[in-house]
């Protein structure tokens, strides 16, 4: 037991001397839970009760169904011997999965709330907010009803909150610091003032995980003989960087169960970007992981890096798909990559904003909208705010049964450099069913343009997950076709186009330059230009852009522009011009169809990366 | 021409002889059991009964009789019953066939399997009580069955009371039928009905299918249940069985038909190998009372039993001729790939703790001293003497859940002392599919089986989605609170009265075991398949065995005789139907009947829970009394079948 004793104190010596050590900054900011439900009555007591109760049932819902719908026969032992390799089930990528989750918890949820009497009375609203947040601001909140009526439920959490409370000082690491704080909801989404300040608050401490987030990119996180504080603090950078900032799930429900349709409910997640996990070489540079599965079997082995340091770097490096690309009918796009543009400003807070929305009357479709882009700066956010609180005002005038998607940050997702993008190349997809003729001049298109890449960039997409009425897990009969599908909304989605070519013949720069693209020469190194400059030409970097379908006009005000000043440009221009009008149209048709393969492709890639950098 | 025309000739008579057998043959079968057919008996005819389709008939009916008149019947029937018209083999492969034109995804075979067991065209085939459809007119045309077959009707039009069984019409026609027998020197026959529970029978003091056996139990003066002497919490002494059943109970009734059930010890280590269970088995039956000496048996097995109680018929005579038949209930028959898969898991254990093939020498070990390698093994359980055992704060959880915890620590402690790890590891072994199939291959035939018997299998189909909605939700869709979902009461504190640990262990391992069947077709325990005696499975081997398992039965020296004698090459034994692996003529003593299947998991249609929290413990709501009440239709319309119809059945009982 002495032994014992002597290593607590020890241990705890050198915690503090490290402590004073590497101390950083003195931080303000504690993650909250904010979380806001009238709890006036013995009513409003046993309505939250209830809702804990709805959310169990949907959540666990969705889990075990997915789970035994989805895994029959994955495994089956005996699949070894069967003569026909065809015969194996397969399995559906965690994208598809999820959305079979979240369709099966929807569909729960909605079935309680117009059947399911047991579970009322239920809140009217509520929401709930995990995000960090001022410890000063979080002070200066009142304590709701909940609080001054703490039930059983709360003893466990506070306990859990007051534990890592003790860790948080013992480490000296704040970002463990954690409050839960309860608010009369009136005093709070409904007085603009109470809210325009939290979304200040938020804003900044937003601002300041992610500048500190972005502090931790490059640094190690893993290396041999890594000391227990050097440990823990790497094992926090790589869990702050998968972490969601902010968080706010809110919901309002009609008190009359005849009148649910008027109800609704959105959840709004704001995620750092997506980073991958990077050797360090001798000289100190980041040098790109080459997760096996993402390069075609040309990668490290594991064993290269054993004895190597591990450091996050920010984006993903443009990979390959480890499953069969993405076919659309103008293009096949097979890599993909994120913030890997080579002039990427790096130390912008990129964030990505992912929402989801339902209208309890649109009983069979969820919202989804993801953007990519970076924290808008303050005016931008000034303006966030006044949006909020004309939603707001709104939202009290149209006796709160509108639909709300509320975005608490501002995401700037002008720069295509920070989208999510699927690269790709000009590519006609033959049919079985075309004529010779259309087939020839496809060959012929082919031919011509398999130099040209075209790079998809996804700034915001917006899905609507789709049931089927009558044809759901919760119902046993006719179980014909899938009881789900995935469908692209093209007007709220932003993507934007990027065909280019690399080129040394002047009279191709020529003709390129008259179809609209821009041409600039590729900077060589100064080496190869000692070496290369005399053998090789200049090569030229031909680019053009193309915004989304709802976009067009403002490119045909650029083409007919072109044309007044050039008329020379303007056939060229113009075939160009309604070339690419048909195409990425056609793209999008495409990725309307199959949308929830193609995201279940990417997905899977960001899964894959995500459990290497776990694994590593 | 003297050639062509002897040769003609020759055609011409054989010819005419065949036709006149056969004209013969036809009308021996036509002819109907219409006065004479008491003393004239004849051979077994596959479309004389479609038992799977009677049984669905009859289960449908009775759970129609136990509704309520003002609710809705379609519910009911919709949670718990289920009838297909294509076979379980042939169901699986049209299961696996329609996926793969799908996809071949999990959820395109979730979906077929689906589309084939809860379809209602098919269900409605057997929603009335149609014996047109499900026994052949010779069949109904034999005077006795002929009146059975009306009483089943006019019972069927009555409303089930909350009465005893045993007092009703229906049950006093079923006691007729099922006693009846045109032996010379007797009228009719004494018959016990012996209710075999499964995994961790020891452990429990409840029956399976209680409601039959307690409403037994009332009918001959016994107290509802047996009395328990000693609950240590695994091991259950009830009061002894011989006084129980015997004279201590005085009852007016004669018991003709009789329901019997061991309890606890009496069901020996039901996570141990089969071959202690089994002389468990035996010794119980054997030492009934004196006035059971005469009773003809009919064994109903649940789950982990049923392979026990093959292999007891297969080795002990004695208990063999006393034997009607068997009965499974989601019956592990043909082995479980959860035994498979926990045998992976244990050996995995095994060998990161011991190194790599201990496992492989353990069992070589265990099989051929089994007490050396107890001792052996004994060193890895846990150090139960020393052991101080802190269970406050589990304790306090438990408490407030309503469990009595003044004995956690003492029961902990025996559960620890009573863990002996190779018995385990043999119980697992016994349980996996190539050990049964195996055994089926080896013992399943007439040389073992000496007289006529029946094999009755109904099978469970489980969907792991109605642990947590239970479906069939009234027509307001309001339904009863998940049972696996831990929800909250009015006052904020869990609601642990309507949490069911039954359903939490099966979710637990529910999911790894749908990960493993191949067509989705399980009931939480074993695969729809393998619950089915291989006589009536057409499937090949391969659909059920690894690689790894058919090779080594393969070169199994214990078998290579066999395959010999059988002339099975090893592509037949991989790839032929399983049920052409054994000749025909060598099974004609064994009666295998497929009785379909019902939708419930493997516990919730024996059991109306099987782990208790409380007295206030939430039930499953199986209908078990309309599938027992169905059952004992089918088993005395077995009996009136077999004593008219299946040749010198009662001279060898």
């Amino acid at each position: 037991m002495k032994i014992f004793k002597l290593l607590f104190v020890i241990t705890t010596y050198f915690i503090f001397v490290q402590n004073s050590i590497f101390a950083s900054e003195e931080k303000q900011l504690s993650n909250a839970c904010i979380y806001g439900i009238n709890f006036a009555t013995e009513e409003d007591k046993k309505s939250l009760y209830h809702l804990c109760n709805l959310l169990s049932l949907g959540s666990v819902d969705g889990i075990i169904t997915n789970n035994s719908v989805n895994s029959i026969g994955l495994s089956d032992p005996s699949h070894d011997c069967t003569a026909d390799e065809d015969s194996a089930v397969n399995g559906i990528g965690p994208y598809l999965q999820a959305m079979k989750i979240l369709s099966q918890f929807d569909w729960q949820i909605m079935r309680a709330l117009r059947y399911d009497s047991k579970l009322r009375p239920l809140p009217q609203s509520a929401f709930v907010l995990f995000s960090p947040l001022p410890v000063q601001y979080l002070d200066s909140l009142p304590d709701g009803d909940l609080v001054k009526n703490k039930p059983g439920l709360l003893t466990l959490t506070d306990t859990l909150n007051k534990l890592s409370n003790i860790v948080a000082m013992i480490t000296n690491d704040s970002d463990l610091k954690n409050t839960i704080k309860n608010v009369n909801e009136s005093e709070l989404l409904l007085d603009s003032q109470k809210m325009d300040l939290l979304l200040k608050n938020l804003y900044q401490s937003v601002k300041d995980r992610l500048t500190k987030i972005n502090s931790n990119y490059g640094t190690f996180v893993k290396e041999k003989d890594l000391f227990f504080r050097k440990l823990y603090f790497s094992l926090k950078t790589l869990v702050t960087a998968y972490t969601p900032l902010a968080t706010l799930g809110s919901v309002y429900i009609p008190k009359k169960q005849k009148s649910v349709d008027d109800g609704w409910a959105n959840l709004v997640s704001y995620l750092p970007p997506l980073s991958e996990l990077v050797k360090i070489d001798k000289e100190g540079n980041l040098e790109t992981l080459g997760i096996p599965i993402l390069t075609n079997g040309n990668s490290n082995s594991d064993s290269n890096f054993d004895d190597s340091k591990y450091a996050l770097k920010k984006g993903i490096k443009r990979t390959s798909f480890t499953s069969l690309p993405i076919v659309t009918t103008v293009a096949t796009f097979n890599d993909i990559s994120y913030l890997d543009y080579p002039d990427v400003d790096l130390s912008k807070k990129h964030i990505i904003e992912a929402k989801i929305s339902k209208d309890f009357k649109d009983k069979d479709n969820i919202n989804i909208h993801l953007s990519f882009g970076k924290l808008a700066d303050d005016q931008n956010q000034q303006n966030q705010q006044q949006q909020q609180q004309q939603q707001q005002q709104q939202q009290q005038q149209l006796n709160q049964n509108d639909v709300k998607s509320p975005s608490l940050l501002n995401v700037d997702t002008s720069d295509y450099r920070d989208s999510l993008v699927v690269h790709g190349f000009v590519k006609l997809l033959i049919k079985d069913n075309e004529n010779w003729f259309v087939k020839k001049i496809k060959n012929k298109i082919n031919q011509k343009f398999s130099s040209f890449q075209v790079d998809a960039h996804i700034h915001k997409l917006n899905l609507k997950l789709n049931r089927n009425a009558n044809n759901n897990y919760g119902q046993n009969q006719n179980q014909d076709q899938n009881p789900f599908k995935l469908k692209f909304e093209l007007l709220n989605s932003q993507i934007s186009y990027t065909v280019k070519t690399i080129t040394s013949n002047p009279k191709e720069i020529k003709f390129l330059s008259v179809l609209g693209f821009k041409c600039n020469k590729i900077p060589q190194s100064q080496s190869q230009s000692q070496s290369q400059s005399q053998s090789k030409p200049e090569e030229f970097l031909c680019t053009q852009d193309f915004a989304t379908f709802k976009e067009f006009k403002n490119f045909e005000y650029h083409i007919i522009k072109k044309w007044i000043y050039n008329i020379s440009v303007y056939g060229t221009g113009l075939i160009t011009y309604l070339v690419m009008k048909k195409s990425f149209p056609l793209i999008e048709k495409d990725i309307d169809r199959d949308i929830s393969e193609h995201i279940n492709k990417i997905v899977n890639e960001v899964v894959n990366l995500k459990s290497s950098v776990k694994k590593k | 021409m003297k050639v062509k025309t002897i040769y003609f000739i020759l055609i011409c008579s054989i010819s005419t002889l065949l036709i006149c057998n056969l004209s013969y043959a036809g009308k021996k079968t036509s002819t109907g059991c219409f006065g004479g057919c008491n003393k004239t008996k004849h051979s077994i005819n596959k479309n004389d009964v479609n038992w799977k389709l009677l049984f669905a008939q009859l289960f449908a009916s009775e759970i129609k009789k136990e509704i309520p008149t003002k609710t809705p019947v379609s519910t009911q029937l919709d949670n718990y019953f289920t009838y297909s018209s294509l076979s379980f083999d042939k169901a699986e492969e049209e299961i696996k066939f329609r996926a793969k034109k799908d996809g071949n995804k999990s959820e395109d075979i979730y979906r077929q399997r689906i589309n084939i067991f809860e379809n209602n065209k098919e269900k409605a085939k057997a929603l009335k009580i149609d014996f047109k459809s499900s026994i052949s007119k010779r069949v109904r045309n034999n005077p006795e069955i002929k009146n059975f077959l009306k009483s089943i009707i006019s019972n069927s039009k009555s409303k089930n009371q909350d009465e005893n069984y045993f007092t009703t019409k229906e049950a006093q026609d079923v006691i007729k039928a099922l006693s009846f027998t045109q032996t010379q020197n007797q009228t009719n026959q004494k018959v016990a009905i012996i209710l075999f529970p499964g995994f961790a029978a020891q452990s429990s003091k409840d029956y399976i299918f209680e409601e039959l056996a307690i409403s037994a139990n009332k009918y001959y003066g016994r107290p509802s249940t047996r009395p328990i002497e000693l609950d240590t919490g695994i091991t259950v002494v009830g009061e002894d069985y011989r006084h129980f059943y015997g004279d201590k109970y005085y009852s007016s009734t004669s018991n003709i038909v009789d329901i019997l059930h061991p309890i606890g010890q009496e069901l020996g280590n039901s996570i141990g190998s089969n071959q202690r269970r089994e002389i468990a088995f035996k010794d119980w039956i054997l030492k009934l009372p004196s006035k059971y000496k005469d009773t003809k048996l009919i064994l109903v097995a649940h789950n982990s039993a049923g392979p026990a109680i093959l292999d007891m018929l297969a080795k002990y005579s004695d208990v063999r001729k006393k034997v009607l038949g068997v009965v499974t209930i989601a019956g592990i028959v043909q082995g479980s790939g959860m035994a498979r898969l926990s045998q992976e898991k244990i050996k995995n254990i095994l060998e990161n703790i011991l190194g790599e093939n201990i496992y492989q020498k353990i069992s070589l070990l265990a099989k051929k001293t089994p007490e050396v390698v107890d001792k052996l093994i004994a060193c890895l359980d846990f150090p139960t003497d020393n052991i101080n055992l802190n269970l406050e704060p589990f304790k306090n959880i438990l408490q407030k859940m309503g469990v009595d915890t003044t004995l956690l620590a003492d029961r902990f402690k025996k559960y620890l002392e009573t863990l002996n790890t190779i018995d385990i590891i043999n119980g697992i072994n016994d349980l996996t599919p190539y050990e049964q199939i195996k055994w089926h291959l080896k013992y399943f035939n007439n040389k073992y089986f000496d007289h006529k018997m029946f094999f009755m299998n109904l099978s469970a189909l489980f969907d792991p989605q109605t642990l947590v909605r239970p479906r069939g939700e009234n027509p307001l869709m309001e339904k009863e609170p998940s049972p696996i979902v831990p929800m909250l009461d009015d006052n904020g504190n869990i609601d642990w009265q309507n949490f069911s640990m039954d359903a939490l262990y099966l979710s637990l391992i529910s999911i790894p075991g749908f990960k493993n069947t191949s067509a989705g077709l399980f009931d939480g325990n074993v695969e729809l398949g393998n619950s089915k005696s291989l006589l009536l499975d057409s499937r090949p081997l391969s659909s059920s065995l690894t690689k790894k398992e058919l090779l080594k039965l393969w070169s199994d020296p214990e078998m290579q005789e066999i395959y010999k004698e059988r002339k099975i090459t090893e592509s037949m034994l991989y790839n032929s139907p399983r049920n052409t692996l054994i000749k025909a003529k060598n099974t004609s003593n064994i009666h295998a009947i497929d009785l379909g299947e019902v939708l419930a998991s493997s516990i919730s249609v024996a059991y109306k829970q099987f782990i208790k929290l409380n007295s206030k413990h939430p039930e499953w709501k199986f209908p078990r009394m309309a599938l027992m009440r169905a059952l004992m239709q089918v088993l005395a319309l077995y009996n009136l079948y077999q004593q008219s119809f299946i040749e010198d059945m009662e001279d060898e009982i």
